[in-house]
């Protein structure tokens, strides 16, 4: 019996659709060859431990090297005494974590946008993960259990309260009798709903035209919120409402065919605008000029944007974000249109010292490196903003960082349009930045550069960034000792006490104390600092810590209380200075 | 149909329906993170599975309809009755499944039986539909429906071919409640063990294993944290209920693996416990104690490039067990050289292996022979791969009847796709596969980089899955391949593919007498004879009614045949005669009409008067 060719379209049509999703698999299976790169491979070990102590046989450990789209996962188990090894592993950083059913890692709560914890070959660490909280229930509709609906869970608050931005979706689906249960959850809040499953989108369910259902029987606005601690489990019955939602349709337009093999299908994503929380995302249909359409979606405002990924050039094509509000009615006619997004080249140039001999790992120091590009949206009430292109919520605050091949060369791709403050971290002992400069080396570029923020717009390349690390690096530890009303882990900050120091932000440093009050601060240039401690400042959830080489007025308050306190220390070349002792004192008004 | 010189018969096995389950798994969770997931994926493509999925793909969805009207055309509608346990049953949501639109993720048509088990979907505009019902737990009350696998995520479904302004009537679902498997799965400490698979699977009367029926939608049943399972909506029948791996030739984790145990603690197949499932029923404390942990070896050494021996890092491994005959045949790994060149495949059992560059995923420039490696009781190391440098097939498209500019206009984004594969003779060697593609220039011409040396077969992608030309010719060096291409190490260019595209209609009804289609599965295949040797065709399956439409068809004369095919799974404890053959009817097709047949089918037993 031959094959119907309407199967074999179906059949075309999944596989276009795996396609779509499998570029990052492709990726990884790119050859390089190796003869240039470094023989030398490193282990990392460990120990994966509960909360109490013990030691967790059995937990995955995996090793990602960071920043290498083709690096392989190293992978292993611990054994019985919660101890693992993982070798072969090239130069670089790593990200390291560990799992097991129904246990969360502390540390991968750590993990933010614009920060990641990372190890080198060589490195060893103890990871805790804790016994995860379970919630259970049961989801009724008029008509009795419901079969196949899906549950969908969201962290909205961590253990301490604090507010989460968007935090990580979890779903699952309920069974025949209507019963759902997460495991494995970090302690927090959480806001639970109902709505139709998004696992196997390409299928439509009972559910798709209407809005969710939020626990206990409520919208999005008076949802109520599970607090869920370690290992509880708590029970949380959703009473299911079916109302139908609204839909949103419009076109993708300028797609790009790609040029490599495969041509990725572009996907669209809609926000909350109020939370920033993806609801949905869809792909577009090919045979109808490249229409989307959302549905189910209650009143209120939203922001979709399209994207384009092209595994040819490693490109991703991003539209505008554009905002839609419904009331009461469908929205049609919207069109995104795909245009490429920014990109800046530059290129790592290490300063060696041969009298020095303190800075480590030279050789890999590049693939080392982590150059980062962050931008922030700027506070509301910031007057005129540099901002050129607009920008899609998810990326009013966005962080991304490239790591350098062997020749130190650098380029991150896919930028959205706008501000970015350069600042390269990660790289080993003894090596500190001393510049970041655009075009030719001037001192006055270089402090520029450093402390304001590179500007590019979408579709721009912008080149020549130089980003210089030199050897000489010192390395402050200490402590900060308990003085008159001291806040828990407070801020050390290092400020250079130079006349004219201040115009250099690359001399300002800071690091966050341990609960004991001790604090490292790797990687800072030689130079007569002041050196100070303040209490943490707690953001808000949407604004990211204000760092001090950021923003000009915390750089400038800090400073000028740092003046006033005088409290020197002076680090020569290479000093490794491993007992400072740094009383803290409250800020006196 | 695309020219797959290499095709095979159907392979229908348990294999086929395992690689479409985990296709779906992998395309819902969106999750394609490893080389092994891939080269299942690809593995799906690869022929020997390709007829395979379009059958079970086609127990989702049967025909599919193209093309787009201008004018506005009358609506129409379909209705029919839900019967749950012979009664009928209210407050179901019914639904009407655009089959074109199903893939375009279009809104869905749905509406909620009355008392009486009556449903009424009106403002249908023409087009092919599935009449489903929205009731995972549930299953087809008889067999003979569309939907022989009773389809995980709709229970039970019908297909209608609504023509404009049309209504039709009497399109009923007969259901009932399927039944429940639950249990626990522990450790030899009487531990809960989380997130481990549990497998069900369906047993004939006489005791064969049938291909596993995929009983809800999602993946594959696991333990929660509590070491619980529940399976739902299973069909009436016998079950065996099983957890953990083969204890050779397979590959798990690096810590070790829980031998195969079958309900109740059985790791000897002969030993499991049937578990009979009734409609509506549940069966519960399917429990299985498992032993501890199997160890696992690994396997490691040293990928080279053959010509100047230097490490290759980033290079996946491909990994295959020899097999006995009689068993599965294929493993995956997501292995990857580092830095030195060096692999370690680790969690792999005991038994006979091939280590060889992965090409299955076309994401490789390299290939390599299979090293065969024989796993004891130790690891085993200093495996060398020399690499070698895969070779490109180029040549150029020409369009049948057509301008080329026209055809790039028609179907944007087309694309020639090559698969090669070498080995599998049958023997226990494992077949080892490549594949690539390359978009079609603006002149024609296409270059397939990074293939495996081996048997090659030709096809088309187009980027809207409703436009897919046909390859109806290819030659090479200007000489005809019907038998398919070989390839060498050496580089293939000149190959020319003369494709047909067309937007021809053939439409029609199969009617039956003296009997009922219910044991087979009944399709139209229309194929055209271009040449001597090289077949183009395209089927499609009756409807409810045996309505019929094959659409986007190359002008031609075709022969059509009504073929027929065993339903599945296996009919319980009966013999289905062989499908009887019908003659084929000739028509011929042009551009933009619609040429209809009709099949009248007499299943009047011979040779027995009334």
């Amino acid at each position: 019996m031959s094959p119907p060719i309407l199967a074999q379209r179906l059949l075309l049509f999944c596989l276009l659709t795996a396609a779509s999703l499998l570029f990052a698999a492709k990726s990884h299976a790119q050859q390089s060859n190796a003869g240039s790169s470094d023989k030398t491979t490193g282990t990392i070990t460990g120990r994966v431990i509960n909360s109490t102590g013990e030691p967790l046989a059995g937990a995955s450990v995996s090793a990602y090297q960071v920043g290498r789209s083709n690096g392989r996962p190293g992978m292993t188990t611990a054994d019985n005494r919660g101890e693992f090894k993982i070798d072969g592993l090239a130069p670089g950083i790593y990200s390291v974590s560990a799992s097991l059913p129904g246990y969360i890692s502390l540390q991968n709560m750590f993990f933010t946008r614009d920060a990641i914890t990372y190890y080198h070959p060589g490195d060893s660490l103890t990871i805790t993960l804790i016994k995860g909280a379970v919630i259970t229930g049961k989801v009724t509709g008029a008509d009795g259990a419901l079969v196949g609906i899906g549950v969908f869970a969201t962290r909205v608050r961590d253990g301490e309260g604090k507010k989460l931005v968007a935090g990580q979706r979890y779903e699952k689906r309920t069974d025949d009798r209507g019963v759902f249960r997460f495991y494995g959850l970090a302690p927090g809040s959480y806001i639970l709903w109902a709505a139709k499953p998004s696992f196997g989108t390409i299928l439509p369910s009972a559910y798709d035209n209407d809005v969710p259902t939020y626990y206990p029987s409520a919208t999005r606005d008076t949802a109520a919120e599970i607090g869920a601690r370690d290992g509880d489990e708590i029970t949380a019955d959703i009473h299911y409402w079916a109302e139908s939602g609204h839909a949103v349709s419009g076109r993708v337009a300028k797609i790009s065919n790609g040029g490599g093999p495969y041509v990725n299908q572009p996907s669209i994503s809609i926000f909350n605008i109020r939370n920033r929380a993806e609801i949905q995302s869809t792909g577009v249909d090919e045979s109808a000029n490249f229409a989307f359409s959302f549905y189910g979606l209650p009143d209120g405002e939203y922001e979709l944007t399209a994207g384009q990924y092209l595994s040819s050039s490693g490109e991703q094509l991003k539209s505008a974000p554009q905002r839609v509000t419904i009331r009461g009615a469908d929205v049609t006619g919207i069109t995104l249109s795909l245009a490429q997004q920014a990109a800046i080249d530059g290129q790592l140039i290490i300063e060696i010292d041969p009298k020095l001999q303190c800075g480590k790992r030279k050789n890999s120091l590049p693939q080392e490196t982590m150059v980062w590009a962050r931008r922030y949206e700027p506070p509301p009430n910031a007057g005129e903003t540099k901002t050129v292109d607009p920008v899609s919520l998810s990326a009013t605050n966005y962080a991304t960082f490239v790591i350098a091949d062997a020749k130190g060369s650098f380029s991150f791709k896919n930028l959205p349009g706008g501000s970015y403050r350069i600042d390269p971290s990660g790289f080993p002992e003894g090596w500190y930045v001393r510049s970041i400069s655009k075009g030719p080396n001037s001192a006055a570029a270089n402090a520029a550069i450093a402390r304001e923020d590179v500007s590019v717009r979408n579709g721009e390349h912008l080149t020549g960034l130089t980003v210089t690390i030199s050897e000489g690096a010192a390395q402050l530890r200490g402590r900060v000792s308990a003085g008159e009303n001291m806040p828990p882990r407070p801020v050390v900050y290092l400020l250079p006490a130079e006349a004219n120091g201040a115009e250099n932000v690359l001399r300002f440093y800071e690091v966050r104390a341990e609960a004991d009050g001790t604090f490292k601060l790797n990687n800072v240039a030689p130079g007569n600092y002041w050196i100070v401690a303040q209490p943490f400042d707690e953001s808000d959830a949407i604004m990211p810590p204000k760092s001090i080489r950021r923003d000009a007025t915390v750089r400038a308050q800090v400073l000028h209380y740092a003046e006033t306190m005088k409290k020197p220390v002076t680090l020569k070349p290479c000093e490794q200075v491993l007992d400072f002792n740094l009383p803290f004192s409250a800020r006196t008004p | 149909m695309r020219a797959s010189p290499g095709f095979q018969s159907p392979v229908f096995g348990a294999d086929a329906l395992r690689f479409t389950v985990i296709f779906f798994e992998k395309v819902g969770q969106c999750s394609l993170r490893s080389g092994a997931t891939f080269t299942m994926l690809r593995r799906i493509i690869s022929f020997r599975h390709f007829s395979a999925m379009v059958i079970v793909l086609c127990g989702f969805i049967m025909a599919a309809a193209q093309t787009k009207d201008a004018v506005q055309p009358r609506t129409g509608s379909i209705s029919g009755h839900i019967l749950i346990d012979n009664k009928a049953a209210a407050d179901i949501q019914v639904a009407a499944l655009n089959l074109e639109g199903l893939n375009r993720r279009s809104p869905v048509m749905q509406t909620k039986t009355d008392s009486e088990g009556y449903y009424h979907l009106a403002g249908l505009p023409p087009a092919s539909y599935q009449i489903a019902t929205f009731t995972p737990n549930m299953v087809a009350a008889e067999k003979g429906t569309q939907s022989p696998y009773n389809s995980p995520f709709f229970a039970t479904s019908q297909n209608v071919l609504l023509a404009a302004g049309e209504d039709v009537n009497d399109i009923d679902l007969k259901l009932v409640r399927g039944g429940v498997v639950t249990g626990r799965i522990t450790d030899a400490d009487d531990k809960p063990i989380a997130e481990e698979r549990v497998s069900i699977q369906f047993v004939s009367e006489n005791g064969q294993p049938a291909p596993r029926i995929p009983s809800q939608f999602g993946p594959t049943p696991m333990t929660d944290d509590r070491g619980v399972y529940r399976i739902y909506g299973l069909p009436p029948g016998r079950y065996r209920v099983s957890v953990g791996q083969e204890a050779s030739g397979a590959i798990g984790s690096p810590s070790g693996f829980y031998v195969l145990t079958y309900y109740p603690d059985a790791t000897d197949l002969t030993r499991a416990s049937l578990i009979d499932v009734i409609a509506g029923a549940e069966v519960s404390n399917i429990d299985i104690k498992l032993k501890r942990r199997a160890e696992t070896r690994s396997i490691s050494g040293r990928v080279v490039d053959a010509e100047n021996g230097l490490p290759l890092s980033g290079v996946r491994l491909g990994l295959q067990v020899f097999h006995e005959p009689g068993r599965p045949y294929s493993t995956g790994t997501s292995a990857t050289t580092t830095a030195d060149g060096s692999f370690t495949i680790a969690g792999v059992t005991s038994g006979k292996y091939a280590v060889y560059i992965g090409t299955d995923d076309g994401g490789s420039d390299f290939y390599s022979d299979p090293v065969k490696v024989n796993v004891g009781e130790e690891d085993v190391s200093g495996v060398q791969i020399n690499a070698l440098r895969g070779t490109s097939i180029s040549g150029t498209v020409i369009p049948e009847n057509m301008e080329l500019k026209e055809l790039l206009t028609q179907v944007p984004g087309l694309r020639v796709t090559a698969h090669t594969w070498a080995g599998g003779d049958g023997a226990g060697v494992p077949t080892f596969y490549s594949a690539g593609e390359s978009i079609v220039r603006s002149d024609g011409s296409f270059t397939i980089p990074g293939m495996r040396p081996g048997r090659a077969s030709l096809s088309l992608l187009a980027r809207d899955p409703l436009k897919q030309p046909t390859i109806i010719k290819v030659t090479a060096g200007g000489v005809g391949v019907p038998q398919g291409l070989e390839i060498t190490r050496e580089p293939l260019s000149g190959v020319e593919l003369v494709v047909a595209y067309g937007t021809g209609v053939i439409s029609g009804t199969v009617e039956v007498q003296g009997g009922s289609l219910s044991d087979y599965r009944a399709e139209v295949v229309c194929s055209r004879q271009v040449g001597r040797t090289y077949p183009t065709g395209s089927g499609a399956y009756p409807d409810a009614r045996g309505h019929f439409t094959i659409k986007g068809v190359a002008p031609g004369t075709y022969e059509c045949r009504m073929a027929l095919g065993f339903t599945a799974p296996p009919s319980q404890g009966r013999t289905v005669p062989r499908p009887p053959q019908f003659p084929p009817q000739t028509i011929t097709v042009t551009n933009g009409t619609e040429t209809q047949i009709r099949f009248a089918i007499d299943l009047t037993p011979k040779g027995v008067g009334p």
